[in-house]
């Protein structure tokens, strides 16, 4: 019973657990929640998700911070969605900047001095030509400082 | 000479490497999930058509009055399943106990963005699931409809109506 209790536990704390790394000079980057979930409708309803950012950082260490999708998003059947088609808007400006995902290019999210935080408003262009389906990617944060 | 071109190289590369150096450096992985769902959407510039009446002899096929009107799908769907535009007509045409088959009657389209739309001629039909006129995969498309009646001698004259339905299915 015990053992079950922990794995419940477990399961509980990685699902909420956000997507956070930390640099060797003592720099952090978490990011809440770790996953974008888009719901595609009909057009011209427009489908989006929000994360937030939080750049830890020592005094007043100047950072940057870029954003890349390692590739286009992909559903089981083979469909593409290219990563262009993803846009965001950063907040509060000017630190977090607004953009357009790239694949296999990092795309610059925002830049600043010291500790920050901010949101990101993730906007999935919504076309009739898109095929039904499920489709999936990951999104690589990079901070990076002096 | 060999020799000296992997000097450069090492060189080079040691440059490279002294730009990008950074004290802190962090990086976080996001998973993007996104569900589109299937949907539909269609639109027909007429809700009625009318054929005129005309001599047999000089007008072998009635053209309705409403012809060429507009027609409109949008369609998203499955890679692998193609959404279908069909016609199933109540019955046939009546007028009294008068009838002309329902399958007389005909339509042809023409594509103006896209490919959906069966350029025909497609007999109408009253059986289920109706006869095809227009198939293919995500996308928004448009076109025009026209319709027509075999005129016939053997028609017994009358006002003959009929319903029939389009339906856009996406599997």
């Amino acid at each position: 019973m015990l053992t079950l209790g922990r794995l419940i536990l477990a399961v509980i704390l990685g699902l909420a657990s956000p997507a956070a790394a930390g640099g060797p000079s003592g720099g952090q980057l978490i990011i809440v929640p770790n996953t974008l979930n888009f719901r595609v409708g009909p057009p011209p309803m427009v489908a989006h998700a929000e994360i937030s950012v939080q750049v830890l950082i020592p005094g007043q260490v100047p950072w940057r911070l870029t954003i890349m999708a390692l590739g286009p998003l992909r559903s089981t059947d083979g469909s593409e969605i290219p990563a262009s088609q993803v846009i965001w808007k950063g907040s509060p400006g000017p630190l977090f900047v607004n953009g357009t995902l790239s694949a296999n290019q990092p795309q610059l999210l925002g830049k600043g001095q010291g500790s920050k935080a901010g949101v990101v408003r993730f906007f999935l262009k919504n076309r009739w030509d898109l095929a039904e389906g499920q489709y999936n990617q990951r999104l690589l944060f990079n901070l990076s400082s002096p | 000479m060999k020799v000296k071109s992997i000097l450069l190289m090492v060189l080079a590369l040691s440059l490279v490497g002294a730009g990008a150096a950074w004290g802190v450096q962090a990086t976080a992985d996001v998973k993007v999930a996104a569900t589109v769902s299937s949907s539909a959407k269609l639109t027909l510039a007429t809700s009625s058509i009318t054929f005129p009446d005309a001599d047999p002899d000089t007008v072998k096929s009635i053209p309705a009055n409403e012809n060429g009107a507009l027609v409109t799908a949008k369609v998203k769907t499955g890679s692998s399943t193609p959404a279908t535009l069909k016609i199933l007509a109540a019955d046939d045409l009546k007028s009294g106990s008068d009838t002309i088959p329902i399958a007389n009657v005909t339509s042809t389209a023409t594509n103006t963005s896209g490919s959906f739309f069966s350029a025909g001629p497609v007999a109408w039909s009253k059986t289920s699931p109706g006869a095809t006129v227009g198939q293919g995969k995500s996308g928004s498309y448009t076109g025009t409809f026209s319709w027509f009646l075999v005129n016939d001698w053997n028609y017994a004259t009358g006002s003959y109506t009929a319903s029939a339905t389009y339906t856009l299915l996406v599997p």
